[in-house]
């Protein structure tokens, strides 16, 4: 069915989990499909996988639509689940030392950095935009996971520390001593100042 | 000197702290090299991040249809340049007020008609694009259910061949080494295991 009026994500996501609403779906799809894949493009450091990671995160909200809880919101649930996928094929990669997340292949470094550093600036300074924003992926990419994701949650999305610490499942101040954590080694790997 | 710990400086870094507290904190730091070269270390990790994810929300925005390039509002604009210029070359000409009232009137039909085709037609584009999304959404998710359902179905196959093919294959020696024909072996076998259900049978056959 569809809705001239916009439904918000929880209301959405009760028409998916009682009516199987498609139109309903659509629209948390359309809602969150680059947020997710933002999240998954940070996480694992590739863009073609982000994009696979992003449908399969979907596929499971729609499988897994009876166990949603309509008393929490539905995003924590979601960043939740695009989350776990992430760590999953971290995990995979990592088992699999020849592809290795240190060690990609240039050509998927710089189609991730080209995506998301792409600006209406001039030549030169989008050629230092994205060598900076080079300098930040790599230097995430670094990091441990459980780092990572606090900084990514917090840095690109926006959450609160007492939402990221919904999502993770973890106590806040677990998520504020990664967090410190996480940011004192960025700035050991970084230079002083991204303006300079 | 008693410094703050990790969780007052990460609610002071994002702004999360109370007024006294924030106070406290600042004023701790004026004294404190240590903790003032810690905060150094976090805040440069957090300048790289919003400088990152501030170009990003620039990058994002290139694709922001503006106000005024918005469909409607250009047909609005086009009708009222061409009834300004039609009224402006109708002074010019001097024709009678009641020939530029008809003429006027007949212009606002035409840009009317103009105007509402036109809106339909982006409705039906609107209408065909979304439609065409939601069906390759569908699509790829159904490729993937069948994808994960084919792994599970191998999963199964292959289960069977490691576990119940030796198992049997096992039986059919035992049977042969025992002399008997597999189905004597197989219901000897069962007796051994659930002797009662099978005796509950045996009574249940004799009456």
């Amino acid at each position: 069915m569809n809705w001239p009026f916009t439904l918000t994500d929880e209301q959405a996501m009760w028409r998916v989990r009682h009516d199987d609403d498609h139109s309903a779906f659509a629209q948390i799809v359309a809602r969150w499909e680059t947020p997710i894949q933002r999240l998954c493009a940070r996480m694992v450091g590739d863009i073609h996988r982000a994009e696979d990671l992003t449908q399969e995160a979907f596929a499971r909200v729609f499988a897994h639509r009876h166990k949603y809880e309509p008393a929490g919101r539905f995003s924590t649930w979601l960043w939740r689940i695009a989350i776990n996928l992430c760590h999953d094929e971290i995990r995979r990669k990592n088992r699999r030392p020849e592809s290795s997340i240190e060690q990609e292949e240039p050509d998927s470094d710089e189609t991730t950095t080209r995506e998301f550093a792409d600006t209406q600036a001039s030549p030169d300074e989008a050629i230092v935009a994205l060598e900076r924003a080079e300098q930040v992926r790599r230097a995430l990419m670094k990091l441990p996971e459980h780092y990572r994701g606090v900084l990514v949650l917090r840095h690109y999305e926006g959450l609160k520390f007492n939402e990221i610490a919904q999502v993770l499942g973890i106590p806040e101040g677990t998520v504020k001593s990664r967090m410190s954590e996480g940011l004192s080694r960025l700035g050991e790997l970084l230079p002083k100042s991204p303006q300079n | 000197m008693k410094h703050p710990n990790t969780e007052t400086w990460m609610a002071y870094l994002y702004k999360e702290l109370g007024k006294a507290e924030r106070a406290e904190c600042d004023r701790h730091l004026k004294g404190c090299p240590e903790c003032q070269a810690e905060m150094e270390r976090w805040r440069t990790g957090m300048e790289w991040l919003d400088h990152d994810s501030a170009s990003l929300v620039i990058a994002q925005g290139k694709n922001v249809v503006r106000f005024w390039q918005q469909p409607m509002l250009r047909w609005a604009a086009a009708a009222a340049v061409i009834l300004t210029s039609g009224f402006a070359m109708g002074r010019l000409s001097q024709p009678s007020n009641d020939d530029l009232d008809k003429k006027l009137a007949e212009m606002r039909e035409v840009i009317t008609r103009d105007v509402q085709a036109r809106n339909q037609q982006d409705l039906q584009e609107v209408a065909r694009v979304t439609l065409q999304q939601q069906q390759q959404w569908f699509e790829g998710m159904a490729q993937h259910l069948s994808l994960q359902q084919a792994d599970y179905q191998k999963t199964m196959l292959q289960a069977i061949d490691e576990e119940i093919f030796p198992l049997r294959t096992g039986m059919v020696r035992l049977a042969q080494f025992t002399g008997q024909s597999f189905s004597e072996f197989a219901n000897l076998v069962n007796n051994r295991l659930s002797p009662e259900d099978n005796a509950t049978n045996t009574v249940d056959k004799g009456n």
